[in-house]
């Protein structure tokens, strides 16, 4: 069996490569270099980064794409993964509409494993608050856990990954 | 004191956030009309390097006094009333700004030794988070209680303490009369800023103070219920406070679902009492971060398409225990 993976995927910008970068325990390979249309670098291919464990096992982290140009790679990746953060820019325009985006996208996965929106740049009163995320997520018929956390803060992705292996480890039959 | 570096000058303090106590009269009415014009240009130079607001008198006395020295025609000498305690301050002429603004900050707390004892601000402990995590914390504050002391400074994300983390915990819980004392100190505050111990987000200091009274009320009646059913909406993000771990279990049994008594046990068995539960429960209960219905809903079903051993969710568990460790 191949080694678990975790999976980060969002907006470009977003964060997915700090968060990957945070913990992993080489620098992630990146294919990040400045893409035709954004201002500043963007995961236009994958990252790619370790996490070890004793025994050497390894939790493999795996930031996905932004950009929708590359979405028939997304299910490529998450085959297999033990859980998934999508990160929405909360401070974006249209944050809803970006998550429906990886929504669609995942809608098979998602009801598989564990899955986060973890909400970034969130500030209270500001854009849309988190409870409109839970009511967005619960029309399209969806129990994601929402929280909010900042990828660049190491204690806050150590803290999503705690939240993915608790809710693995959550009694199914409440 | 002329000698030494002036932190307010090193650029490191947006000066804004300090409150200013306004109008120190420096008196200039004894120098001569080309001195009290240089006085009051630098005055007006000096006016955001000053850790209070200063004014020009054309009084011969005043709570500050400038006047030429009585037997040197190269110095001034810069006095203060009613102080037994501080000395005359001696300036060399012609004057330069850097000497007058460490004698005139020197002086401040000399002319106003009141303000640093009156309290800017009286509350109580819940009513200080809300101080903290509203739109008027902006400005940093000495809270003390039974406990002792801290100076806390609030940013735009997080709010820096300069404090243990027990002491910052008692700070916030203790439910008593806290008194806070905005910092008049612009160097203190740069300081505590740079140098804090704790940094909490409001979210944290919430969960520290604990929920009101009548959430606890609340809560109390909900869980009574025999069918009560819980269910996480909102995850609390705990991440810097140093017992989440215990919390992420429960958390994840209520992001699923379930009725009371499991969530009991299930805290239970990661160290957390029941009293400490029903306070955390209260508290996602008053943040709407928790939902309690009396029916149980359909819960959802997870299948992981490739779980991972249990072996490797516990050294998973280990690796991540020790990287929380040393952040």
């Amino acid at each position: 069996m191949s080694d678990p993976k975790l999976i980060f995927v969002g907006s470009p910008g977003v964060g997915k490569t700090t968060a990957i970068c945070t913990i992993s325990d080489h620098p992630p390979v990146s294919t990040e270099v400045p893409s035709t249309d954004e201002q500043r670098n963007t995961t236009v291919a994958l990252d790619f980064g370790e996490f070890t464990l004793a025994d050497d096992e390894v939790l493999r982290l795996y930031g996905v794409p932004g950009q929708e140009r590359f979405n028939f790679i997304w299910p490529l990746i998450a085959e297999g993964a033990m859980g998934m953060v999508i990160l929405v820019d909360n401070s974006l325009p249209n944050p809803l509409d970006t998550l429906d985006g990886y929504l669609d996208s995942f809608v098979d996965f998602l009801g598989k494993v564990p899955a986060v929106v973890a909400v970034t740049r969130w500030r209270e009163n500001v854009g849309p608050q988190l409870a409109d995320y839970v009511e967005h997520l619960g029309r399209r018929g969806l129990e994601l856990a929402v929280v909010a956390m900042d990828p660049r803060d190491r204690q806050d992705v150590l803290y999503l990954v705690n939240m993915i292996v608790a809710m693995i480890e959550a009694p199914v039959d409440a | 004191m002329t000698g030494q570096p002036n932190p307010i000058l090193a650029g490191s303090l947006n000066v804004d956030a300090i409150p200013a106590r306004t109008g120190i009269a420096l008196a200039v009415g004894s120098l001569g009309g080309l001195d009290q014009q240089v006085v009051g240009t630098m005055l007006h130079t000096l006016a955001t390097r000053l850790g209070a607001q200063f004014r020009i008198s054309e009084a011969r006395e005043a709570e500050l006094t400038l006047v030429e020295h009585a037997s040197d025609p190269a110095s001034f000498v810069l006095r203060v009333r009613n102080a037994s305690n501080f000395s005359e301050l001696r300036l060399p002429r012609p004057l330069r700004l850097m000497p007058l603004a460490d004698a005139l900050n020197a002086s401040i707390d000399i002319v106003r030794p009141q303000s640093l004892s009156t309290p800017a601000v009286e509350v109580s402990s819940s009513s200080l988070v809300g101080l903290l995590c509203g739109s008027a914390a902006n400005v940093p504050l000495r809270v003390e209680g039974t406990w002792g002391a801290c100076v806390l400074v609030p940013g735009s994300d997080e709010i820096a303490f300069d404090r243990s983390y027990l002491v910052v915990a008692r700070a916030l819980a203790e439910d008593a009369r806290v008194v806070g004392h905005a910092v008049v100190k612009p160097e203190v505050a740069a300081a505590t800023h740079a140098a804090a111990r704790v940094r909490l987000r409001c979210e944290e200091i919430r969960w520290l103070s604990g929920p009101s009274a009548e959430a606890m009320r609340a809560i109390a009646v909900k869980l009574s219920h025999p069918d009560a059913f819980i269910t996480l909406r909102i995850w609390p993000n705990l991440a810097r406070l140093p017992d989440h771990r215990r919390w992420i279990d429960a958390f994840a049994t209520m992001q699923r679902g379930a009725g009371v008594a499991q969530i009991f046990n299930r805290a239970a068995a990661h160290g957390i009492a029941d009293a400490q539960l029903r306070r955390g429960l209260a508290l996602l209960f008053e943040q709407r971060q928790v939902v309690l219905s009396q029916r149980r809903p359909v819960p959802p079903t997870k299948v992981i398409s490739v779980p991972p051993s249990l072996s490797f969710l516990q050294r998973l568990k280990q690796r991540l225990s020790q990287m929380m460790d040393v952040s």
